[in-house]
């Protein structure tokens, strides 16, 4: 027998249903033995798809993926590097954490934002209450290690890339290079201020997602 | 997607595996960067850490026939696509993503090729109808792989592998309610199938 | 339709694993030129990949793709999907790509995801998200309603007459953004950015050599962020705006082409040229920041000259 409940279950039993509704139709499934059943085979159902394993194909399909892949040979010059991953994610958590706006400074009692880099994907951003220079020294630190590994991934592969690209990425990293040496200057020279420090985590983030991207690019195939 | 996976690495027998998730994350992330740079090998480790949920994956949403073929072509687009993962989620989410893409165009170059004789429609009657029942020896597995590929696809992307509707319905191009309605359907047929 | 199997898995499969593929498959289209219309959904996802050449694509208002590819001897064009998704893509039998120009006809609130690496691309008449990627070459839209990403390396952007969340990104080259409504952001190094006729309540376009220019709403509780590294910025105010200004430069220098309100609080601070000024127009509801390092930072009213000449 349905009722028009039954067609709610589902969502029911995924948890969907907003609290008015939900109250509704527990108050109908108290009273209703049919829906009851319902919703257990329904629960049955879902427990059953969620046990369901993986199996290892039965043929071996790596020879096959291994010829494909390996048919173009390697554009000429390419060395295989092995770019620390962990440093690539640090890479990249720098860059989101810069991104979300907040200000890290040199030298003052402000909340210090410190990535350390991890060996895994996980949480790269520990926030500090209490600031210290060491801190600090660690998430300059952490950008210069981030910015080095980088630009050896990009080393390592920038003959993939045709001349000019090349000449194109390596002049805009020396543009922002100069744009961070010009910034770190006025900082010795003016320590305490707040712009010169937002900007200057600023303009290593732009150094940063530039050398994301021509690592991107240099690893891209065709 | 957050639960444990069992792996069946040999016919019939249905083991637990022992790596969890976060393991095999940690074994990714070098594996993936070094084939990122061109390393085959690593590349060959990340396939066999994967294979089994895209293998699998590819029976339930392709079919037996064209899952081989299916399988080689993620790895072989994964292989092509390395340099833009960014790390910004596990692997094993993101080759699953490319992986369903992969999938869902070729469903449609293989059903333009064996032009379904059989309309939805019908399909849907006779795995609802009270005559179709576990004696005849269409188990629960079997049951799924005789739904419409349109409901098939939605159950195994949510009831399996855990995706919510707004995803489904962005990777298959139709409504959230759509997404909905269609799960309930296939659930509502299925549960004549849960004790075979 | 037109199917394609990889050209190269079909040499290297053996014989027998050959006749049985072929006996399956429909027979494979070896093309001269290209000119292929596939019957779609509306709002269906176009993706289109081309290593090199170019990708122009145009919006029609059929429910249908056309796509019309030159001739190419070495490489093939790879066709799949229909309805919901179709995916074309460049495929070289060996090496790299010859450069290849893809003529793309898609229904006009398709939603297009392009990426090339030599390739320009070219969009018009179009009214879904747009992403498109390249590095040597020039992305151009006119047009698009949604999730619009478009990116450069050496090549400029230009996008105009869109709607959406805007997000463009060059390296090179300058960006242009004319008539657009809805957030930006837009980023590049060595290039300027022009924003003119620009609709919205959330702005943030940074470069580092080069000038900024706005020309555009500024809007109650709205954000609007421009900052270079060495370029002049240029923000128009229009009349009667509630609005809070931060404009700050190290060693440039702040100019209005109007009068400020009150006394602006102007800080020289430090060992530098340090210019830090702060005040607010009306109710001061929206926030304007305007930073430049080294360049000067200019306030004009709309259709001031001085916006032109950027």
């Amino acid at each position: 027998m349905t009722d028009s409940w039954t067609d709610r279950l589902s969502e029911y039993v995924d948890g969907e249903l907003d609290a008015t509704t939900r109250a509704a139709l527990e108050a109908h499934l108290a009273s209703c033995a049919s829906c009851r059943a319902t919703r257990d085979e329904l629960q049955r159902v879902v427990d059953r798809a969620r046990g369901m394993g993986y199996r290892e194909p039965a043929n071996d399909l790596w020879g096959a993926i291994e010829t494909s892949i390996t048919a173009h040979p390697p554009r000429a010059g390419r060395r295989l590097v092995t770019v620390s991953w962990a440093r690539l994610a640090a890479a990249a958590a720098i860059v989101a954490m810069l991104a979300g706006g907040f200000a890290w400074t040199l030298a003052t009692r402000r909340t210090l934002l410190v990535v350390t880099p991890a060996s895994s994907r996980d949480t790269l951003v520990t926030v500090l209450r209490q600031p210290s220079p060491t801190g600090a020294a660690t998430t300059v630190a952490s950008y210069r290690d981030a910015a080095a590994d980088l630009q050896r991934a990009f080393d390592a592969n920038r003959s993939t890339l045709r001349p000019e690209t090349m000449r194109v990425i390596e002049e805009n990293l020396r543009a922002i290079d100069l744009a961070i040496a010009q910034t770190d200057s006025a900082l010795r020279r003016d320590p305490g201020s707040a712009y010169l420090n937002e900007y200057l985590a600023a303009t290593m983030q732009r150094k940063l997602k530039l050398l994301r991207r021509a690592v991107e690019i240099t690893s891209a195939r065709s | 997607m957050g639960r444990p996976r069992v792996t069946v690495s040999d016919a019939g027998s249905l083991e637990r595996s022992s790596s969890s998730e976060g393991e095999a994350a940690a074994n990714d992330a070098s594996d993936v960067a070094a084939a990122a740079a061109g390393d085959v090998r690593a590349f060959e480790r990340v396939y066999r850490r994967h294979a089994a949920r895209i293998h699998s994956t590819a029976v339930r949403m392709l079919g037996q026939e064209e899952a081989d073929d299916a399988t080689q072509d993620v790895f072989v687009r994964a292989w092509q696509r390395l340099g833009q993962f960014r790390g910004d989620s596990a692997f094993g989410t993101w080759l699953f993503r490319l992986a369903v893409n992969v999938m869902l165009s070729r469903r449609e170059v293989v059903a333009i090729r064996h032009k379904r004789h059989v309309d939805d429609a019908e399909l849907v009657e006779s795995l609802s109808s009270a005559d179709a029942s576990p004696e005849l020896g269409l188990d629960f597995q079997a049951a799924i792989a005789r739904l419409p590929p349109g409901m098939r696809q939605i159950f195994v992307l949510h009831d399996i592998e855990g995706y919510k509707h707004d995803e489904i319905a962005a990777m298959l191009g139709i409504a959230q309610g759509t997404s909905k309605s269609q799960l309930h359907r296939v659930r509502m047929i299925l549960r004549k199938y849960l004790s075979a | 339709m037109t199917l394609s199997v990889p050209f190269g898995r079909l040499v290297r499969r053996s014989r027998a694993e050959l006749l049985r593929l072929l006996v399956g498959v429909a027979p494979m289209v070896a093309c001269a030129q290209t000119d292929t219309t596939i019957p779609v959904q509306p709002n269906a996802r176009i993706q289109i990949q081309n290593f090199a050449g170019s990708i122009r694509v145009r919006g029609w208002d059929r429910n249908a793709v056309r796509i019309v590819v030159g001739e190419s001897r070495h490489d093939e064009v790879h066709v799949q999907g229909r309805d919901a998704a179709v995916s074309i893509s460049t495929v070289s039998r060996s090496g790299v790509p010859a450069p290849l120009d893809y003529e793309i006809t898609v229904p006009v609130r398709a939603s297009l995801d392009i990426g090339g690496t030599y390739t320009e691309i070219a969009i018009e008449g179009v009214r879904g998200s747009v992403s498109a990627t390249t590095v040597q070459g020039e992305v151009s839209l006119h047009g698009g309603d949604g999730v619009i990403s478009l990116k450069s390396v050496e090549g400029g952007v230009t996008v105009q007459d869109a709607v959406g969340r805007i997000e463009v990104n060059g390296v090179n080259k300058g960006l242009t953004l004319r008539n657009i409504n809805g957030p930006i952001a837009a980023e590049t190094v060595n290039g300027s950015i022009v924003l003119d006729g620009i609709d919205s309540d959330d702005v943030d376009a940074e470069t580092v050599n080069g000038p900024v220019t706005y020309e555009g709403t500024i809007k109650d509780g709205g954000r609007y962020r421009f900052g270079s590294h060495n370029g002049t910025v240029v923000v128009s105010i229009p009349e009667r705006v509630n609005a809070t200004v931060a404009a700050v430069t190290y060693q440039g220098t702040f100019s209005s082409r109007f009068a400020l309100p009150n006394a602006a609080a102007d800080t020289a601070h430090g060992g530098g040229t340090r210019r830090r000024v702060n005040f607010a127009f009306g109710n001061g509801s929206a926030r304007i920041e305007a930073e430049s390092f080294q360049g000067s930072i200019i306030l004009a009213r709309p259709g001031d000259a001085v916006i032109r000449q950027r």
